[in-house]
């Protein structure tokens, strides 16, 4: 029993794996489901949690306008800021691993710049940018393309302004990585064999890009849905996503029952999403 | 099907001339190896006749046609990389039929033409694996197959033997040579193998250091090389450095640095000269002969391999000589003191590069 064990953890590697595993399960997996029969108990105001099991967290979630509002707002949030990375950070990408200039080192640490600042303060600087006498406003008015100042902050294309900067790094250093590694002699071949630029592109290029585009598509999704302090400071108390109510519930109203079943219907629209656009990915992979 | 025509090529890399001033003529259906050192400007020359490279000078055409300044995709050349550079996420067919798209052949009619061409590079059961799945023969011909379907004015060859193992390269050569002759298509051949070169050319050209050096058929190549060069790197063959002293009929009187002189054919412009010596001509004899050259020389190596084998002579003056004998005579210890042989009509001369 034991060698065959033995001999099965060697064949497929879980052997090695085995020590790190250990550690995910005891320090993520184990406190994560201790949290779930958490999200079962009744709330009780004033009193905190209570006895026995009940699935009203997640029924109220999932029914009442208020919290669906706030999950298909985080959703879409997600959804347009991983397109707007990815239509930004794809061209940039595409040219930080083609180009030959001597400062491409430079450029890179350029794009890796804005992650060496405190994250909080990247938000105050597009408080300070988006607010109504802020500098975006000042010049838009300035320049006579709007009468009064845009609304910006406390609101969606704030969030949407902010979180897509913020996270435009990570898609263009998982694409950057993608693209250089593209063998050249492939699109050669496919330009000697009469497709133009954008033939080549749309044949060859984008469609070996794909697991990059993926893998940062799917980066940046959790990364702002699951994204705490920019929705706090640029939505303020009032305009929430689902991380900031979360965060409400565990740490203003004490509704950890409410916080935890909220917090596992997001994880699990992230993990069904993924695997979604996963299963799509293999399929355009195999069949393009 | 058309003739290439390489005027004047020129192609600088900062103040290098990767290539210098090529001209070159492949006749239509014939096949021309580009031969040379690594770094030679070999795969740059047939880079620019593909259109990837952009030329700094010259002009390329074929056919008649000046296609210098034509784009890459319009160019209708077929070309076989190292790499193979098929598609990865495409199906072997596919790969076949992306050329036949690209130029607007209907449907019905791909399908007809990519059945035809797998079937001549012998991967008719293949058509619907992915690259990946293919052994490296096979990935070859896939990469082959997609060249020639299109039917390209050129075939453009870039070292497309360099990834196989030994055995499958001589496959793949003689395959390679019997489509091209029964497509019959003008073929451009790069590679760093002079047996290569030699092999599957009905003319070779060598190439160093971004000039052409000489372009003869192979057989004239090997027996008549122009340059020191061309004798080295065309079958490595012996090479004596010395000063013509004089003629004596058919024969050159050739003085070598030890004081010796030795009997050489062909004519050279000047006095110092290297008298180019294959090593299969050289004999060895335990005894001086008056009638041919006869050197003494010591074996240094011996290594037997068959059919034939192979010995370092060092002669008097501290040169070294290569011998090639018949591996059937072949018994001599390393120390051992011979003479080494050869008819003067074996010999010819080339100017001293030095």
């Amino acid at each position: 029993m034991s060698t065959r064990l033995a001999r099965r953890l060697e064949r497929n590697g879980l052997g090695l794996l085995s020590p790190p595993l250990v550690l995910l399960l005891l320090v993520f997996l184990l406190p994560l489901l201790a949290m779930v029969p958490t999200s079962l108990h009744p709330y009780i105001p004033g009193k905190g949690i209570g006895e026995g099991f009940t699935a009203e967290h997640y029924v109220k979630a999932l029914t009442d306008t208020y919290y669906l509002e706030i999950i298909g707002r985080t959703l879409a949030l997600g959804l347009i800021v991983t397109l707007i990375c990815l239509a930004l950070g794809y061209p940039l990408a595409f040219f930080l691993a083609r180009t030959q200039s001597r400062w491409r080192p430079w450029l890179m640490l350029l794009v890796v710049f804005p992650l060496l600042l405190n994250l909080v303060v990247r938000t105050f600087g597009w408080i300070a940018l988006l607010a109504n006498r802020g500098l975006v406003n000042d010049t838009l008015v300035a320049l006579g393309i709007v009468e009064t100042p845009v609304k910006l902050l406390f609101n969606f294309s704030g969030l949407l302004i902010a979180l897509s900067h913020i996270f435009l790094p990570f898609m263009v250093l998982v694409l950057v990585g993608v693209i250089r590694n593209l063998p050249r002699d492939v699109e050669d071949a496919a330009r000697t064999l009469g497709a133009g630029w954008a033939t080549t592109f749309l044949r060859v290029t984008l469609p070996l890009s794909l697991p990059g585009i993926l893998a940062g598509s799917i980066l940046v999704f959790v990364l702002t849905v699951s994204a705490l302090v920019t929705p706090r400071l640029l939505g303020g108390p009032t305009y929430k996503v689902m991380s900031t109510l979360i965060y409400d519930q565990f740490l203003q109203l004490l509704n950890w029952p409410a916080g935890a079943a909220l917090s596992f219907i997001l994880t699990a629209i992230a993990v069904g999403l993924i695997s979604l656009s996963s299963a799509v990915a293999r399929r355009l992979g195999a069949g393009a | 099907m058309s003739d290439l025509r390489l005027e004047r090529l020129v192609k600088r890399y900062g103040s290098l001339a990767a290539v210098d001033g090529i001209s070159l003529a492949v006749d239509e259906g014939s096949f021309l190896s580009l031969v040379g050192p690594s770094g030679c400007g070999k795969t740059t020359v047939l880079r620019m006749v593909a259109g990837l490279i952009e030329p700094d000078g010259g002009r390329i055409l074929v056919g008649g046609d000046d296609l210098t300044d034509v784009a890459v995709h319009k160019r209708n050349l077929g070309l076989v990389f190292q790499s193979y550079a098929l598609f990865p996420h495409m199906t072997v067919a596919q790969n076949v039929a992306f050329g036949l798209q690209r130029r607007g052949v209907p449907k019905a009619e791909i399908g007809q033409l990519v059945r035809k061409a797998l079937q001549m590079v012998r991967l008719e059961g293949l058509a619907e694996r992915a690259p990946r799945q293919l052994s490296g023969g096979q990935q070859q011909r896939t990469a082959l197959a997609r060249a020639l379907v299109v039917e390209p004015r050129l075939l453009l060859l870039d070292e497309p033997f360099s990834n196989l193992d030994a055995l499958l390269r001589d496959e793949m050569r003689i395959e390679i040579k019997r489509l091209q002759q029964e497509v019959g298509i003008t073929t451009l051949f790069v590679t760093h193998d002079q047996g290569e070169a030699l092999g599957m050319a009905d003319q070779v050209a060598v190439m160093n250091r971004g000039r052409l050096e000489q372009v003869a058929p192979p057989r004239t190549l090997y027996r008549a090389p122009t340059s020191a060069f061309v004798a080295h790197f065309i079958g490595r063959a012996n090479l004596l450095r010395g000063r013509v002293a004089g003629r004596d009929g058919e024969d050159l009187v050739v003085a070598l640095a030890s004081g010796a002189t030795v009997r050489a054919r062909g004519a050279v412009a000047g006095e110092a000269c290297q008298v180019v010596l294959r090593q299969e001509s050289v004999r060895l004899a335990a005894a001086p002969d008056a009638a041919a050259n006869s050197l003494a020389a010591t074996v240094v190596v011996a290594s037997f391999a068959g059919a034939t084998a192979q010995y370092l002579l060092r002669l008097a003056d501290g040169a070294e000589l290569h011998a090639q004998v018949p591996g059937a005579r072949a018994d001599l210890a390393p120390g051992t003191a011979v003479f080494a042989e050869w008819d003067a009509a074996d010999t010819t001369v080339v100017p001293d590069a030095a």
